[in-house]
């Protein structure tokens, strides 16, 4: 599930609060970081995917505030990215490569 | 971290199963890149990888460090959500370029990317139709990648004498370009955009051509030892 955002930083937020969990509760998570929330091509507006195994994770934690949620500040979500988020840039790379 | 080889872990399969002929063909001795999801995967608890090791002396691993776009590994192999994962590669690549991969398309989206080069444009891509895929420059061929069935595709990006095959069927166009791919990203295009939900067993990367013999030699190998039944 992807989820919305209209302010940055929320975006940001939630990124890394979805690395501090993983960290803590995902057996052999290394990664570097969660992601760098992706920006829209057509509006203020950022994303982040929720991790699909935080539900799964969250049964093994007692302590209801330490169980990963999906934020309130997220307007909108999705199961994959709006046909008018990344298209936009993908057709323009299409585009740049049909011409090499 | 652990090396998942499946051999030694819950899905109980065997890395090397006995094959027809002795093993794997002597081809792969020249792969500059050499991918197998039986064996050499690094993923983590939950089982999304963050490395799909090189079985060559080359170590051109693909790797992937941000956990959003981390593929999970599978019994049936690495499969790629759709949404944004991918792995990639980055090492010296040039033309003439020959790729054999196994992968099955779960899902179908116009425009997805299944794999691409790592700093050039050299991709196959879901197009158009459904169950048609296009390689750089090809024309696809409507009905060759219907969702669920395991494929092996071969393509050979060489300039003006290129071409590309689904199951061994040639499909349309021969000039796929002349860009050399860089590398290797597999699930997306090579900043990581248009992610194809695909199932991927194996990849493997010449840097050259192969002879229709070796190139059938690899296809017969993997069609055993995936027991993919084609």
């Amino acid at each position: 599930m992807i989820e919305i955002f209209t302010v940055e930083q929320e975006a940001i937020d939630y990124a890394q609060n979805i690395h501090d969990f993983l960290t803590k509760n995902r057996q052999g998570y290394n990664a570097e970081r969660w992601c760098i929330p992706s920006k829209s091509e057509i509006a203020d507006e950022w994303a982040v995917k929720t991790p699909p195994d935080y539900l799964k994770l969250n049964l093994n934690i007692v302590e209801v505030d330490e169980r990963l949620s999906i934020p309130i500040t997220s307007v909108r979500s999705f199961d994959k990215y709006p046909t008018d988020w990344r298209n936009i840039e993908a057709i323009n790379i299409i585009e740049q490569d049909l011409k090499t | 971290m652990p090396i998942r080889d499946l051999k030694h872990t819950r899905f109980g399969r065997s890395r090397r199963k006995a094959v027809s002929g002795g093993g794997p063909p002597s081809i792969f001795g020249s792969t500059i890149g050499n991918y197998d999801y039986l064996t050499g995967v690094l993923a983590d608890g939950s089982d999304f990888v963050y490395n799909w090791q090189d079985l060559t002396v080359n170590n051109n691993d693909q790797l992937q460090a941000s956990g959003t776009n981390q593929p999970l590994l599978t019994v049936n192999g690495i499969l790629y959500d759709g949404i944004d994962n991918f792995l990639q590669a980055l090492f010296a690549f040039v033309q003439p370029c020959f790729y054999m991969l196994v992968i099955q398309a779960v899902s179908y989206s116009n425009g997805d990317a299944i794999f691409d080069g790592g700093t050039g444009s050299v991709s196959l891509r879901q197009l158009g139709l459904e169950a048609t895929t296009v390689a750089d420059g090809g024309i696809g061929k409507t009905g060759q990648m219907p969702t669920g069935a395991n494929k092996i595709v071969a393509c050979s990006f060489n300039g003006a004498a290129g071409f590309w095959e689904v199951n061994g069927v040639q499909q349309g166009g021969t000039n796929l370009g002349t860009n050399d791919p860089g590398g290797f990203t597999l699930g997306a295009l090579r900043n990581g955009i248009v992610a194809s939900h695909i199932l991927a067993k194996a990849v493997s990367l010449w840097p050259s051509t192969l002879s229709t013999e070796d190139k059938q030699a690899v296809y017969d190998y993997y069609n055993t030892y995936y027991s993919l039944g084609l």
